[in-house]
């Protein structure tokens, strides 16, 4: 199978940056359409945002360009990408830099604003430095407009009320809302926060149309998602998939199997498992995977492999997402840290008789309690893998006997 | 506020004290780690003395009806200079 590249198409992903020249010789100058047209072009598309929440781009940028009157809105490109799995924007930014601030510039002047913030995860330090790179290379236009953050790590702090707290007052946290940030986020300014994937894509679909968008896919979402895949393949990373290719042939495109793979997590920490059987042939597009009760989130395919215990795997993300709780709101601080402990215990064999049964009570007390949604994704996670890896967590807390061959069990804690 | 009568918490002013729960007993429960679970339902008519002392007791400002605002949810933060929505 060939790649469908778009975002990844120019030079080889080999570490160093497209430069501004080579930018441009590929792919011209930023076009910059008339406002109604580019929002009407994003509402044509169809497409989602991407960065785990996959909120319609089109209508976030029309909810900003739509109000009146009032001060100039401030666009935030959100590159913290602090999923630990996922790689895809760390690496869009390193090597596409000048992509991404094409498409935050695009917002700028199609939404009327005056500042652009690019919030790049810290952590990602190649990531940083293209950017950085890039923001010099630019005329001095471009460069008064745009400005680099760099992002706490966290995995909170790419929320995007937290991306506005940060920019505002240096506190990663979410924050209760309203406001919304389309009316009031940076310096209490209309406030466009989109990632930075969405960003480039959006720079694309000024240059050449909807309708060139929309020719990639194969559901019924239309266009090309950058994807990180993970696991027992022969090349781990980030690949471009056109929308609705299957799981199937991104392995294939991956290298194939270097192992046997027993369950697949898809969207991120935040994610949903499925069985690989049952996933294997389905077609990795938001719309396709809701249909199913899945999640494409911020495109991470996670396979583990049957020599993996899903309950040990799926208790380490538990542990890592109450860790990444702000312990601002209650339930989150508290349910979160609880459904850490007994999983661990499942995992560890050393189950309580309750563990299981509080797990599932727990999942469901959490979600919809926080002001932001880390406590729902966190919950959705485990409820999943309590789900799809329901025999070994029996197994686990009843008869104190990890299932999954050669599994190594309490070597952890 | 009296057209849709329903309950909203601000999740990080809350801090559990369970004060809405004494205040307003056939309304709200309190959950495993003692914070209120709300009724996703409009307030019926013969609870809205319970729901209005409820709002009236919280301690931090953290209950309130759908369409107001809350401790850090917004105008109130300001006013009373607490961190807030900046």
């Amino acid at each position: 199978m060939q790649p469908t590249e778009r975002l990844l198409a120019g030079p080889p992903l080999d570490g160093r940056a497209e430069t501004l020249a080579g930018h441009h010789a590929r792919l011209g100058g930023l076009p910059i359409p008339p406002a109604a047209q580019m929002i009407a072009a994003l509402e044509a598309t169809g497409m989602l945002g991407r960065g785990g929440a996959g909120f319609p781009v089109g209508r976030k940028w029309r909810a900003i360009y739509d109000r009146h009157g009032g001060e100039a809105p401030v666009v935030v490109a959100n590159g913290a990408e602090g999923e630990p799995e996922s790689a895809k924007d760390r690496v869009l930014m390193a090597h596409r830099p000048h992509l991404v601030i094409d498409g935050a510039i695009l917002a700028a002047r199609t939404l009327g604003a005056d500042r652009v913030e690019l919030y790049v995860g810290r952590e990602h330090t190649q990531a940083v430095a293209a950017m950085k790179a890039a923001v010099g290379e630019r005329p001095s236009h471009d460069r008064r407009l745009v400005h680099l953050v760099e992002a706490p790590i966290g995995y909170v702090a790419g929320e995007s009320t937290a991306v506005v707290h940060y920019v505002n007052s240096k506190d990663a946290r979410p924050m209760t809302t309203p406001p919304r940030m389309s009316e009031r986020g940076v310096r209490n300014r209309p406030t466009l926060v989109q990632n930075v994937e969405s960003l480039a894509q959006a720079a694309l679909i000024a240059r050449h149309g909807p309708d060139w968008f929309k020719e990639a896919g194969r559901g019924p979402s239309r266009g090309t998602s950058l994807v990180t895949i993970a696991g027992p393949v022969r090349h781990e990373g980030v690949a471009e998939i056109a929308l609705g290719t299957p799981l199937a042939e991104l392995v294939e495109l991956a290298g194939g199997l270097i192992g046997t793979p027993q369950a697949v997590l898809i969207g991120g920490y935040f994610g949903t498992w499925a069985p690989i059987d049952a996933a294997w042939n389905l077609p990795l597009d938001p719309v396709s995977l809701k249909a199913v009760g899945l999640t494409f989130g911020c495109g991470l395919v996670r396979l583990l492999d049957a020599s993996s215990c899903g309950v040990d795997y799926s208790a380490r993300i538990m542990d890592f997402l109450a860790a990444g709780s702000a312990l601002q709101c209650g339930p989150c601080k508290f349910g979160l840290a609880d459904l850490a402990a007994a999983s661990g215990r499942v995992a560890a064999l050393d189950a309580r008789p309750a563990d299981l049964y509080d797990m599932v009570r727990w999942a469901g007390l959490v979600t919809g309690r926080g002001a932001c949604r880390h406590p729902d994704g966190a919950a959705q996670q485990m409820s999943s893998a309590m789900a799809v890896f329901a025999d070994d967590f029996a197994s686990h807390a009843h008869r104190r006997r990890c299932l999954a061959a050669g599994a190594v069990i309490g070597a952890r804690r | 506020m009296s057209d849709a009568p329903r309950l909203k918490i601000d999740w990080i002013a809350c801090n559990g004290y369970g004060v809405c729960e004494a205040a307003a007993p056939d309304l709200i429960v309190l959950d495993d780690w003692g914070y209120p679970i709300l009724p996703d339902d409009p307030i019926p008519h013969d609870l809205m003395r319970q729901a209005k002392k409820a709002i009236n007791d919280c301690p931090m400002v953290a209950l309130a009806w759908e369409n107001e605002q809350t401790l850090t949810g917004g105008r109130l933060g300001r006013l009373r200079g607490r961190r807030a929505n900046p």
